[in-house]
């Protein structure tokens, strides 16, 4: 186990930067005493990787995610997401950038139970007022279509599986096919065979549409559908190194 | 933007609430609709009972109350001599001097109601320009002319008041000898009876006024004069118009009554309203943060809930709408100068359209500010 | 309407009058040449500079007159709701025996100049109208509450001649001149 250093100018792989922060930290204030989730936290993410954050419970991970996916601004220190420094947007230009640029998948879908699923999926197209209605509907099919569930386009979320129900989830984050994807606890709430589903869903998006995906997870199984996991502790970021790399012996 | 049918399908999600509001909201704009028609109606009649050029000469001291009033008789052939650009007609000046009394008179089926009476001579019809006989003839001594809405103000069926049917007064029996319409004023509710019968009746000696009809109202002064200059008589000259502004005024306070009434529950629903909504809004903090997430700005989700409150609110102003055109429209009312019906004009639709308008934005504002405030990660998570 | 000039006259007018009573002069009358506006005809209303000697109250004037008798009456504008008339040179005086509203102690009243409480017989017998006629004997067009600047409650003096119409019920002077205390005005 080594402190994981980021690298200056590029990321280990040797990719584009895609995700910087430097020296991010948050702080909230919970009555007269301050939490802080995150300290001097630095992080890289290449451009179409897909990495999975681990970590025991109230450790961080969702204050993190939040401050990549634009939903949180840090306390202090930078944070870059595909050269726009979102630590420096106000609350309606974050809520502008998440628009464009950041789907979110939540452990609980939240999908919003009185519109159907093909409803569900529109609701960020209806927010670019350049699209047509035909071009919606056609950018809606080809969501749902992607995560295989073109013919559930009418049902609503009650008539949905979890799975399915997750599904229609990760089509609404990406109808409008953003740069980033940002996953909490994604297969938390799901069976094996669903959260299999959603891992491939995933892998597929980082791999064949180059999509940058931070993973939230609590599962090692899920973790490994990630090219890369870290983990949060105590406010830093460790990762881990496998134990089973077999030591050099002698040179 | 969200679209409206977001707002729409929130409405029916709890069918429950949804009838408490539109049932709420068409309350408040029922009353404010009956309470505008009630005023208007009130105020109509009495300024439509009035015309400018019309002069009533009344005793000085009873300027307020043509029933209080006492003129001397010959006042009427001295106004007559003594006013100048009196209207006339055929040779026959509009002076009319009038009895009005107020007392009850007793149908043959033995009901008795109190009625508006007026003891008239022809020339009334001289003065009286809106006063059209509908049915039958001008009663001669024994007989009595129907205001067209007198059976209202009697609360008898237009029957016992047709002609041919006797009514009973001071123990004399009087056939109704015709139906006359003055739209819109006071005098329909009336009794117009001979004036001699009345006065006799009554053992009067006096008039209760004088009513001249003057070529223009600009020649109210030259009545002014003849009450200044005939000061034996102890009259005051009024324009009709003012005297029935002065009584619209004298009803005022009932009319702050209504409105204050009607506003005190709009005010109670409102309360109770707020409460309901935050509860709905509440219980949806989740949902809101998400749209928030997914990229919509807060005033965009605002819009949206106020649009959602506003939609109820609108359909219980039309619900209120039917309502009014079930129950209200064309209802006649009684009050102490006679009939009037309540209708539903421009004005009033529009101040319960306000209403309707109002309740929704007020009711909807301080709900969505709180359940808008929680910060985004927090209500995330909840 | 009051213009600037009939402002400037009636001021004027204000002044002589007073100018003339500290001096003790008698009898000096001017034509107030008012008129009304734009009307042809000549108004027949002069401005008295002094109480006539002559002048009587409206009681006695009550008790005495007879058509034709030229006469002066002293009274207060008042007696009635409302005594002054709209469009026409014309008042009602009342004997100052009466007591108006502002009298008896009624502050809130709307009309003090009115005598609400007193006799009504006794009041019937202490007021008298007052009428200026212009040239062609008709009643003169002239709101007296702009021009001269009457008001409810003035003390006035008028000079005439008692109606033709005039009874011993109903006393109407038609007067040509008008003398009000300077104080009042
Ligand atoms: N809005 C907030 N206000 C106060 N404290 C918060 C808030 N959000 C998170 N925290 C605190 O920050 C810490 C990290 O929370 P979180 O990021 O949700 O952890 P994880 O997702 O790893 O379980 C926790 O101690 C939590 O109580
Ligand atoms: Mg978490």
């Amino acid at each position: 186990m080594t402190v994981f250093n980021p690298p200056t100018s590029s990321d280990p792989h040797g990719k584009e930067v895609f995700i910087r922060c430097r020296n991010v930290s948050k702080s909230y204030r919970k009555g007269k005493t301050i939490v802080t989730p995150l300290e001097a936290l630095d992080l890289d993410v290449g451009r179409g990787e897909f990495l999975a954050l681990m970590g025991p419970s109230g450790s961080g991970k969702t204050t993190l995610l939040n401050l990549i996916a634009g939903i949180d601004s840090p306390t202090t220190g930078e944070l870059w997401v595909d050269k726009q420094n979102l630590a420096s947007l106000k609350r309606g230009q974050l809520t502008a950038w998440r628009a464009k640029h950041c789907g979110y998948i939540f452990q609980l879908y939240h999908l919003v139970p009185i519109l159907t699923a093909f409803e569900n999926v529109e609701l960020p197209l209806l927010l670019d007022r350049s699209l047509s209605r035909k071009e919606r509907h056609s950018k809606v099919a080809a969501a749902l279509d992607l995560v295989g569930l073109a013919n559930r386009a009418d049902h609503r979320p009650t008539e949905l599986s979890g799975g399915q129900e997750q599904r229609v989830a990760i089509a609404r984050a990406i109808v409008t096919n953003p740069g980033l994807l940002v996953a909490d606890e994604p297969t938390g709430d799901l069976d094996r065979k669903s959260a299999t589903q959603v891992l491939d869903l995933l892998r597929e998006f980082s791999s064949e549409y180059r999509k940058t995906i931070v993973m939230v997870t609590h599962d090692a199984v899920a973790a490994n559908a990630a090219q890369r996991t870290l983990h949060l502790e105590k406010g830093q970021l460790v990762e881990q190194v496998q134990i089973t790399t077999s030591e050099p012996t002698e040179v | 933007m969200l679209p409206i049918s977001y707002a729409i399908r929130n409405l029916l999600r709890d069918p429950g609430r949804l009838l408490q509001k539109v049932g709420g909201a068409g309350i408040v704009v029922f009353l404010v609709f009956a309470a505008g028609a009630f005023n208007q109606g009130m105020h109509r009649i009495l300024s439509a009972s009035g015309s400018p050029q019309n002069v009533i000469l009344l005793g000085a001291g009873s300027e307020e109350s043509v029933e209080r009033s006492e003129v001397p008789i010959q006042a009427e052939t001295l106004a007559a001599a003594g006013i100048q650009d009196i209207t006339t007609r055929l040779g026959v000046s509009a002076v009319s001097g009038e009895v009005h009394y107020m007392a009850e008179v007793i149908f043959p089926t033995g009901h008795k109601a109190q009625a508006l009476l007026r003891g008239v001579t022809p020339t009334a019809f001289e003065v009286h320009r809106s006063v059209r006989i509908l049915k039958g003839k001008y009663p001669k001594p024994g007989e009595v002319l129907v205001g067209k809405l007198a059976h209202h103000n009697l609360g008898v069926s237009a029957e016992m008041l047709s002609p041919g049917q006797t009514i009973k007064f001071e123990g004399q029996s009087f056939t109704v000898a015709g139906i006359f319409t003055a739209p819109g004023t006071v005098m329909e509710s009336e009794l117009w009876f001979d004036r001699n019968d009345l006065m006799t009746l009554t053992q009067r000696e006096q008039l209760s006024c004088v009513v001249v009809r003057l070529e223009s109202p600009e020649s109210y002064a030259s009545a002014d004069l003849f009450s200044k200059q005939r000061l034996d008589l102890e009259l005051s000259a009024i324009r009709e118009s003012d005297y029935y502004a002065k009584l619209s005024a004298f009803y005022a306070p009932i009319r702050t009554m209504t409105w204050l009434t009607a506003a005190l529950i709009a005010a109670g629903a409102i309360f109770g309203g707020l409460n309901m909504q935050y509860a709905a809004f509440a219980s949806r903090i989740r949902e809101l943060a998400t749209l928030q997430a997914i990229g919509y700005s807060r005033p965009a989700i605002y819009l949206s809930l106020v649009e959602e409150s506003l939609l109820a609110t609108l359909l219980g102003t039309l619900l209120a709408v039917a309502m009014v055109l079930i129950f209200l429209e064309g209802q006649t009312l009684n009050f102490s100068m006679g009939v009037f019906r309540l209708t539903l004009s421009g004005e009033i639709a529009l101040a319960g359209l306000l209403t309707g308008l109002l309740l929704g934005i007020i009711g909807s504002i301080t709900p969505a500010i709180r359940c808008l405030g929680t910060s985004l990660p927090s209500a995330l998570r909840s | 309407m009051i213009t600037k000039n009939t402002l400037f006259n009636v001021t004027t007018f204000i002044l002589v009058s007073l100018f003339l009573t500290a001096c003790g002069k008698q009898e000096e009358s001017t034509n107030a040449g008012l008129q009304n506006n734009g009307a042809e005809e000549t108004a027949t209303l002069i401005r008295l500079a002094t109480v006539p000697s002559s002048a009587i109250s409206v009681g006695q004037a009550r008790k005495t007159a007879h058509p034709g008798q030229k006469i002066a009456v002293s009274g207060q504008i008042g007696g009635t709701r409302s005594p002054i008339a709209e469009e026409y040179a014309s008042f009602v005086i009342t004997d100052s025996v009466i007591l108006f509203c502002n009298e008896i102690g009624d502050e809130g009243c709307e009309t003090p100049w009115d005598a609400c409480c007193e006799d009504a017989d006794k009041l019937a017998e202490h007021r008298a109208s007052v009428l200026f006629l212009n040239d062609n004997g008709q009643p003169l067009n002239l709101n007296m509450k702009q021009q001269p600047g009457l008001s409810e409650l003035d003390y006035v003096t008028v000079t005439g001649i008692v109606a033709p119409g005039s009874t011993p019920d109903n006393l109407i002077i038609h007067a040509n001149g008008l003398y009000t205390e300077p104080t009042k005005l």
